[in-house]
């Protein structure tokens, strides 16, 4: 089973909720972080990676033997990843979206594609036992998806998955959302946090996604949160109250379920519920 | 004389950025506010702008299937290594969110209908609060943020401010630190980073201020939430005094800052006593120093 | 040729201070002629500076003068060999000419960054 931590932009604490989720949920499951830009689970989970894995994208290659510069490459290449000058053609990688187009399009067969790296997934062990899996998009790349295909591609042996998804309800957290059979909405009792909600709720229906809210920073009033849940028929799962202590504890890297007792409780019937859900 | 412009940043985002924006706010008279955080366009709830004039924003093109040409072949299904188009009855579904308009399917359409047109990326609004003006965005959903969308933003508040005579233009900046922070960022008198005593605070304090710093923009930093980790709390102001970032004050964490939010009320009209008991009218003095002596 | 981004068309049209976003070119020959070319990748969603460069490239174009040239048109510039001077205070075309002539620019991005020749 595939349950999927989201959140609207903003920190809302999603990936406070994934690693005590993993934290208490034993053994037989893997833990993916796909907010490959900035991934932070793995300053929580106190482990150390043992393997690292490239992943690349393509570019082309324009054999000069070959081509006739008729321009028609640079002129397709609607990213200006290819420049076809009087002089030169000009390939500049880091603009190609590997689309394939422009191979497509050369009436000599002059380009063929090589790899570059975008960037990498790291794997190692949350509590010796689970399996951690995160990706790292490269400063300066854009494109997200190839690093969260590859992160989704793994800990497909465990028999539960907790991933933990990019904030927001762009591309990256489509691609990560697809295929879920649960979404965990992480959210706050505030008017800014709904207002994110309300986003990722749009596009969780879109994909017809079956979705459970989780209120993190409980405490304050939540009369529109809960009218707004109403209306979507999204049931409330959970909720954590925000204690200095707690604050403390998150602030140092730490997993409030393995400092508090009343959390790891929290926890523990909140992954008993949502296996139930899903 | 030309306006000044405040930015506010913070990296990934929780740290407040938008309550610190908005308490801001009242102390800057002659002011024009830019909401330059366009998938969190959040500064509205608290100042309820009457909008005057709301208009499309364009900034990418997408695949469109005329459905009377079609043949329903699914050369262009394979040809997509986006995932973006999926067999329906009568013609392929476009999925416009991982559509990245790169034009390869209509190269392989033999019956030429598909066409790459342009998509709809978000709405720009002109404004008017109890402020003075402001710009705001909101994004399509499932569209990324566009440095475009970001600038744009910029752009009409500075001429607002142009039209108004403002003396300062206030901007609530992009999340993260990507190129939306550079457009945001390039060319302001003043860069506020708002942070957090977290670790995931430190962090990205340090790596705005990088990019601060690579761009020239004077910048000065406000802890926010202060007393959550006085470890961190100490670790964040002895990164500013070796960076010689001046520490504009620090704001304690406190339920009045969240009740004001929640009461869609401006934090520093508010919480006034608690905001004044810490120093904010300080902040906003050293900030006015800032401004008018670069 | 020397080409500069400008705002408008005239005798002595403001310089632009966006390079791949500017409305036009000027383009100075020689005898000192002023031609504008429209600069048609303004409007691009990315890759407008690469662009730029493609079309100043096949304007015969060696020299550039410009406010600011961002790493991405930086690639292709350095590759084309065209050289690139920053127009420091000059505010219209005359003004950066005259720099030009005077040896008073700057001459920007000399050492190559790693570059894939195709
Ligand atoms: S693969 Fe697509 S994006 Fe890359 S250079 Fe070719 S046409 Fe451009
Ligand atoms: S399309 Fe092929 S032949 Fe034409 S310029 Fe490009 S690589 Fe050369
Ligand atoms: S290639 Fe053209 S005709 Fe064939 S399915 Fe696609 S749009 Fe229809
Ligand atoms: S334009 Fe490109 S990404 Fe969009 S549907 Fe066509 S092939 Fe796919």
């Amino acid at each position: 089973m595939n349950i999927v931590v989201l959140s609207g932009k903003g920190g809302t604490g999603k990936t406070t909720i994934s690693v005590n989720l993993a934290n208490i949920a034993g053994s037989d499951i893997a833990l993916l972080d796909c907010d490959v830009e900035e991934p932070n689970s793995h300053l929580f989970c106190n482990n150390e990676f043992t393997s690292y894995e490239d992943v690349g994208a393509l570019y082309p290659v324009i054999a000069e033997d070959i081509c006739i510069h008729c321009g028609k490459c640079g002129s397709f290449c609607n990213f200006s990843a290819i420049l076809c000058t009087k002089k030169m053609n000009i390939v500049m990688p880091e603009m190609c979206h590997d689309c394939g187009g422009c191979s497509l399009v050369c009436p000599v067969d002059a380009i063929s594609y090589e790899t570059r790296t975008i960037g990498h997934i790291r794997r190692g062990l949350f509590n010796q036992e689970q399996q951690f899996i995160d990706g790292i998009l490269n400063i300066g790349e854009f494109s997200s998806t190839k690093i969260i295909e590859k992160v989704l591609s793994q800990g497909l042996d465990a028999k539960h998955r907790i991933i933990d998804a990019p904030p927001g309800s762009a591309c990256a957290a489509v691609e990560t959302v697809e295929g879920a059979d649960l979404a965990l909405i992480v959210t706050e009792p505030t008017p800014f946090a709904l207002s994110d909600m309300k986003m990722v709720v749009e596009m969780l229906e879109n994909m017809k996604i079956p979705a459970a809210v989780f209120i993190n920073k409980s405490g304050a009033d939540e009369t529109e949160l809960l009218e707004y849940c109403k209306a979507k028929e999204l049931k409330v799962v959970g909720r954590l109250p925000f204690f200095k202590e707690y604050g403390e504890v998150y602030a140092k890297g730490g997993l409030l379920s393995s400092e508090f007792p009343e959390v790891n409780k929290l926890f523990v019937t909140l992954w008993r519920d949502l296996v139930n859900e899903a | 004389m030309k306006h000044k412009e405040i930015v506010l940043i913070s990296g990934k985002g929780g740290t407040g950025k938008t309550s610190m924006t908005a308490s801001l706010i009242p102390y800057f008279p002659k002011l024009v506010i830019a909401d330059c955080d366009v998938d969190a366009p959040d500064l509205d709830i608290l100042l309820e702008p009457k909008i005057l004039q709301k208009e499309d924003f364009i900034a990418t093109a997408k695949a469109v299937i005329d459905s009377s040409k079609c043949i329903n072949c699914g050369n262009c299904i394979n040809v997509c290594r986006f995932n973006a188009l999926s067999p329906g009855d009568n013609t392929p579904v476009v999925k416009e969110v991982y559509c990245e308009g790169c034009n390869a399917c209509s190269l392989v359409c033999s019956s030429d209908a598909i066409s790459i047109a342009p998509y709809k990326t978000g709405e720009i609004f002109d404004s008017v609060t109890e402020f003075g003006p402001m710009i705001h965005a909101r994004l399509t959903p499932g569209e990324e943020v566009s440095g475009r969308l970001v600038s744009e933003v910029r752009k009409r508040g500075k001429k607002k401010a142009e039209e108004t005579n403002a003396e300062v233009m206030l901007i609530d900046g992009p999340p993260g630190i990507a190129c939306n922070v550079i457009s945001s960022i390039t060319g302001a008198n003043l860069a506020i980073i708002v942070t957090e005593p977290t670790t995931s605070g430190l962090h990205d304090l340090i790596r705005v201020h990088d990019t601060a710093k690579k761009l020239k923009v004077p910048t000065a930093v406000i802890i926010n939430k202060d007393g959550l980790s006085s470890e961190y709390s100490n670790k964040i102001v002895s990164y500013t005094e070796t960076q010689g970032i001046i520490l504009l004050g620090r704001i304690p964490l406190s339920n009045k800052i969240l009740d004001s939010i929640n009461n869609k009320k401006i934090p520093s009209i508010n919480a006034k006593d608690f905001f004044i008991s810490n120093g904010w009218e300080l902040i906003i003095n050293n900030i006015n120093k800032m401004i008018y002596s670069s | 040729m020397i080409a500069i981004p400008v705002k408008d068309t005239g005798d002595n049209p403001e310089v632009d201070e966006r390079f791949g976003r500017c409305a036009f070119f000027c383009i100075i020959d020689d005898k000192g002629t002023k031609t504008f070319i429209e600069n048609s990748a303004k409007d691009l969603s990315s890759g407008a500076g690469g662009q730029a460069v493609s079309i100043l490239a096949n304007n015969d174009v060696d020299v550039i003068i410009a406010p600011h040239i961002g790493p991405k048109s930086m690639t292709p510039i350095l590759e084309l060999g065209i050289k690139v001077f920053s127009v420091g205070n000059a505010k219209t075309v005359s003004e950066a000419l005259e720099g030009l002539k005077l040896n008073i620019l700057k001459a920007v991005g000399e050492e190559k960054p790693g570059l894939r020749r195709v």
